[in-house]
């Protein structure tokens, strides 16, 4: 193999991937390799991988603990089921779709509502209020809460609906200054006291595509929550951060 | 493990794919100990552990629609999306001391499942490990069976620690060469 021939030097990257070895230099090398070769990745190198590293585990699978086990099967039935309600996993380019069209974003955050309460199969657009009276009529014990805006970001303002039962809600913002993906986004973060870890969930990394009217953003909680106790946005670097700084706190809402 | 109470000839991805009540939970109770023994391997800690694996179940619901069983088992469809998981946590604990959740979504781009890749069943992996040289091959026991990281086999064997890196690395396209090799010779004479 000549490691300098750029075809090689791809592959050798891709099994660097697959093995879970890579640079920072190196992912992004890979990267812009792939760019330049015109090539699209295959898994073949990591299947390959996850097989070699799958027998030991295949002959002594251990069993979650029982907790565990329990909590998954409870946020599986909770989530439901991706045929019977495909809007109910907020995918990535979906999540910024919804948000680069303020009125497609609120069609999809009124159809989740709809789709998930099972009241109506029409998917025509609703008022806010309207949403919000739909997932309370759902949920009795729905948090709701108010957002206020801090620092340079006091014009800010907003609500945000939560669900424990569901494990679903959104926010309606407004007065939160546009901002450009390239250079920052903003994050949502829950602090649910009940959980082990003190560090809050990564509620999902948005934009906000215009001033003016509210905008509507489905919470794409990373983990399941128990009565959430705060609601925090901040703005971080693009693509958002693991463990946020607080360096800009836009607006919390919290009980 | 206990047996699910709907086994069906289906596999159990395209059935949480098509939306069948009872997929999910056939799911965690069959995937669940892999799953769980995978992340073990990576991550000591038993929160993160934990919390690492609610994650990666999410992620097995999303793309539970892309499982194709012709081009792999369920099982390393879905060791595959845990290992891939495992390995973003470890890489972000790495650089992000401190660090707690993950993203919504794998770091790793999303390759394609081609119909290219090939189906590895045991045997034909054993044989094919049999032709990488011995040095690899116990660079590769060291790494996948005993689950060593890369600087551990380094100071096990003495090797620098790029070395043990391009060994793997150049290994597993050998074997993966190889795999190729074998496959086609057995298309040709099949047809």
């Amino acid at each position: 193999m000549n490691p300098s021939d750029p075809v090689n030097r791809y592959t050798e990257l891709l099994a660097g991937r697959a093995l879970g070895d890579l640079t920072l230099e190196e992912e992004r090398e890979l990267v812009l390799l792939g760019k330049q070769l015109g090539i699209s990745p295959d898994a073949e190198l990591e299947l390959l991988a996850a097989t070699l590293a799958l027998e030991p585990v295949l002959q002594s699978r251990e069993p979650m603990p029982a907790g565990l086990a329990a909590r998954l099967l409870q946020k599986a039935h909770l989530i439901g089921l991706p045929g019977s309600s495909p809007i109910i996993y907020p995918q990535v380019p979906a999540w910024k779709n919804i948000l680069l069209h303020p009125m497609t974003g609120w069609a999809a955050a009124a159809a989740v509502v709809i789709l998930s309460l099972v009241l109506t199969q029409t998917e025509a657009p609703l008022p806010p209020e309207q949403a919000a009276a739909l997932l309370r009529s759902a949920d009795k014990d729905l948090i709701e809460r108010r957002f206020v805006g801090l620092g340079e970001f006091k014009q800010a303002s907003g609500q945000v609906l939560w669900s424990d039962a569901q494990q679903r809600g959104f926010m309606i913002l407004t007065g939160i200054p546009v901002n450009d993906p390239r250079k920052a986004q903003y994050q949502l973060w829950i602090v649910d006291p009940t959980r082990d870890s003190d560090a809050p969930v990564d509620g999902g990394v948005f934009d906000i595509p215009s001033n003016g009217s509210p905008v509507v953003v489905p919470i794409a909680a990373k983990l399941a929550l128990s009565n959430p106790q705060a609601f925090v946005i901040t703005r971080e670097h693009p693509g958002g951060v693991v463990k946020s700084k607080q360096e800009h706190v836009v607006a919390l809402a919290k009980n | 493990m206990s047996t699910p109470a709907h086994v069906t000839s289906k596999p159990v991805l395209t059935r949480v794919a098509a939306g069948e009540t009872s997929a999910m939970n056939v799911c965690i109770n069959l995937y669940g100990p892999l799953v769980w023994t995978l992340v073990r391997r990576y991550v000591n800690n038993n929160t993160s552990s934990e919390d690492l694996v609610q994650e990666i179940f999410a992620e097995i619901w999303k793309k539970a629609a892309t499982y194709d069983p012709a081009i792999a088992s369920e099982s390393t469809f879905i060791g595959m999306i845990a290992r891939r998981r495992a390995i973003d946590f470890i890489r972000h604990q790495l650089r992000n001391p401190g660090f707690e959740p993950l993203g919504a979504e794998s770091s790793f781009p999303d390759p394609a499942l081609v119909a290219s890749s090939i189906p590895y069943d045991a045997e034909a992996l054993k044989s094919s490990l049999e032709t990488l040289p011995d040095e690899t091959r116990k660079l590769f026991h060291l790494f996948f069976y005993d689950g060593f990281t890369h600087p551990e086999i380094a100071d096990k064997t003495g090797l620098p620690l790029g070395t043990v890196k391009t060994r793997l690395r150049r290994g597993l396209i050998a074997l993966r060469d190889h795999l190729r090799r074998t496959g086609i010779t057995h298309n040709k004479t099949v047809s």
